[in-house]
């Protein structure tokens, strides 16, 4: 990856990560737990996608309902520590002039490209994404 | 390699690429051994219209990054619904250049 692709990529976690945190915020203190967000997908088919209930799940867990949240979207508690990790790393790099986040998606991308690992990732976003749709989240 | 040849390959995948590509893959196609003609000829490039289809279609669930390769992004998008629809509309204007760039990548490996 080039040095414009890496600095590319910075801004686009960096300007992500911003509006995740603004996006909890904002849910976090202005939201009850009772109103569904709208995706897009939901919008369209009216069938939840597989990361709908993931705000509420992360609210849940900020209040410290850990299995409300795993009953809601056990997608949450994935993006949740993502959200921890990612800024860090960002700034960890910026700090040192590392490119340890760059080098890190590139290893999860080969990690999950594997089909012994591929297979059962997309067997459980599946499952999830079944077990939402019963859930009429 | 033959000039026929090259041309011939540039008529039948011209619209896998970016237009500003064509004219370099042509010299690169020239420049190259004539034995890498069999390889070249059976690569499988990803189609952008196909990409843009299955963007406007399942690109909330990532599904157009995934089919290129762009796994990373495509987790990213399938977590967050689309970049909350944003990512999604945005996505269906890129996803077509970015199809032409992973292509050229991949020729890329086979002409070095």
């Amino acid at each position: 990856m080039n040095t414009l692709k890496k600095h590319k990529a910075y801004f686009f976690l960096a300007t992500a990560s911003s509006f995740a945190y603004m996006w909890i915020y904002v849910h976090y203190f202005h939201l009850d737990y009772n109103v569904s967000l709208q995706c897009i997908f939901k919008y369209i088919t009216t069938i939840p996608c597989p990361s709908c209930g993931v705000t509420r799940s992360i609210i849940l867990f900020l209040d410290g309902r850990i299995l409300d949240s795993l009953k809601l979207n056990p997608l949450g508690l994935l993006i949740f520590p993502a959200l921890l990790i990612i800024p860090s790393l960002i700034v960890y790099d910026a700090t040192t002039r590392c490119d340890l986040l760059v080098r890190a998606i590139r290893n999860f991308e080969i990690f999950v490209n594997r089909k012994a690992i591929a297979i059962p990732l997309i067997t459980l976003v599946l499952l999830n994404w079944t077990w939402n749709v019963f859930k009429h989240l | 390699m033959e000039v026929e040849k090259a041309d011939m390959f540039i008529m039948t995948n011209a619209k896998f690429f970016e237009s500003h590509h064509v004219p370099i893959i042509r010299d690169r196609l020239l420049k190259a051994d004539s034995s890498k003609w069999s390889v070249i000829t059976s690569l499988q490039f990803h189609d952008p219209t196909v990409s843009l289809i299955v963007s406007i279609l399942v690109g909330t669930l990532g599904i157009d990054r995934f089919i290129i390769g762009d796994i990373g992004l495509g987790v990213g998008k399938l977590l967050t619904c689309g970049g909350l629809g944003v990512w999604w509309l945005v996505d269906l204007f890129l996803i077509m250049g970015a199809t032409k760039e992973k292509n050229m990548t991949k020729l890329n490996q086979f002409l070095h």
